[in-house]
């Protein structure tokens, strides 16, 4: 990316911050602004990532499922076998339909099958 | 409904039925339903060496809590609750949850205790793990739906 774009991009990452589902439309092949979440990993997912937790840059405007796709998969692809069993919460609530966008400093949990009691 | 009236504990240690049974008694209330989940020996033949629990510590007292309020818009009757939940290794044959209601009369509480079981199981992050001879595996409640 030249300097130019950065700062043209730079400009428009400030003025897009918080309109995930405004009218502003991103224009595909530039760059989206990040944003740090924490993902939090248990029993089995643990296991499997060989982590407990982590800080994860994802860009903004993305939803729970599309940061496990696309940014926690492709980082621990030991996790594929267990994805269609997990379920995701986000700050210690479950995600449920219509989610919204992870938001900077968001809890992203991955929850396996429970087996409490 | 004070605040000890909902009691949620996450603990290493053993579990007594005597503490659960202490924390919903009351004056008022003319009845005290338990159910203790305790850990099983065996798994489809295999011998279970030990049990390995472990919790996402904050929702799942958070999820607790929930449950409580959700029994307490059920059976309005319900005088006190007690969940407690054992983590870490727990040997066979001992105490891995405790669930304890009380209310003014019976109903309530048997009523409150076996749906408050069902839905622990069913929605609280909390994971076993039995650890055989040779190998180990995390387990599923067929309950969880959320």
């Amino acid at each position: 990316m030249t300097n130019k774009t950065l700062s043209r991009f730079v400009t428009f990452a400030q003025s897009s911050y918080n309109s995930c589902a405004g009218e502003l439309i991103i224009p595909r092949m530039t760059e989206q602004e990040l944003i740090s979440i924490r993902v939090v990993f248990f029993a089995k997912a643990r296991e499997l990532a060989a982590v407990s937790s982590i800080t994860l840059p994802i860009p903004s405007c993305t939803t729970p499922h599309a940061a496990l796709n696309n940014s926690v998969l492709p980082r621990f692809p030991a996790l594929k076998p267990l994805i269609d069993h997990i379920i995701l919460a986000v700050n210690q609530s479950y995600v449920s339909e219509p989610t919204r966008y992870l938001q900077e400093g968001d809890e992203l949990a991955l929850i396996p099958p429970i087996s409490g009691g | 409904m004070a605040d000890e009236d909902n009691v949620i504990v996450l603990t290493e240690e053993p579990l007594s039925v005597d503490s659960a049974m202490a924390a919903v008694s009351r004056d008022c209330a003319g009845g005290v339903s338990l159910f203790v989940g305790t850990t099983r020996d065996n798994f489809e033949g295999k011998t279970v060496v030990r049990l390995e629990y472990e919790a996402y510590h904050s929702m799942a007292i958070k999820e607790m809590r929930s449950l409580c309020d959700t029994a307490r818009s059920k059976w309005p009757q319900i005088t006190a609750i007690a969940i407690m939940h054992r983590l870490g290794v727990v040997p066979v044959r001992e105490a891995s949850v405790i669930i304890a209601v009380s209310s003014p009369h019976r109903i309530d509480a048997i009523e409150a205790c076996h749906s408050l079981i069902d839905e622990l199981k069913a929605r609280v992050p909390i994971w076993k793990k039995e650890v055989y001879q040779q190998g180990s595996q995390w387990k599923a409640n067929k309950e969880f739906k959320v």
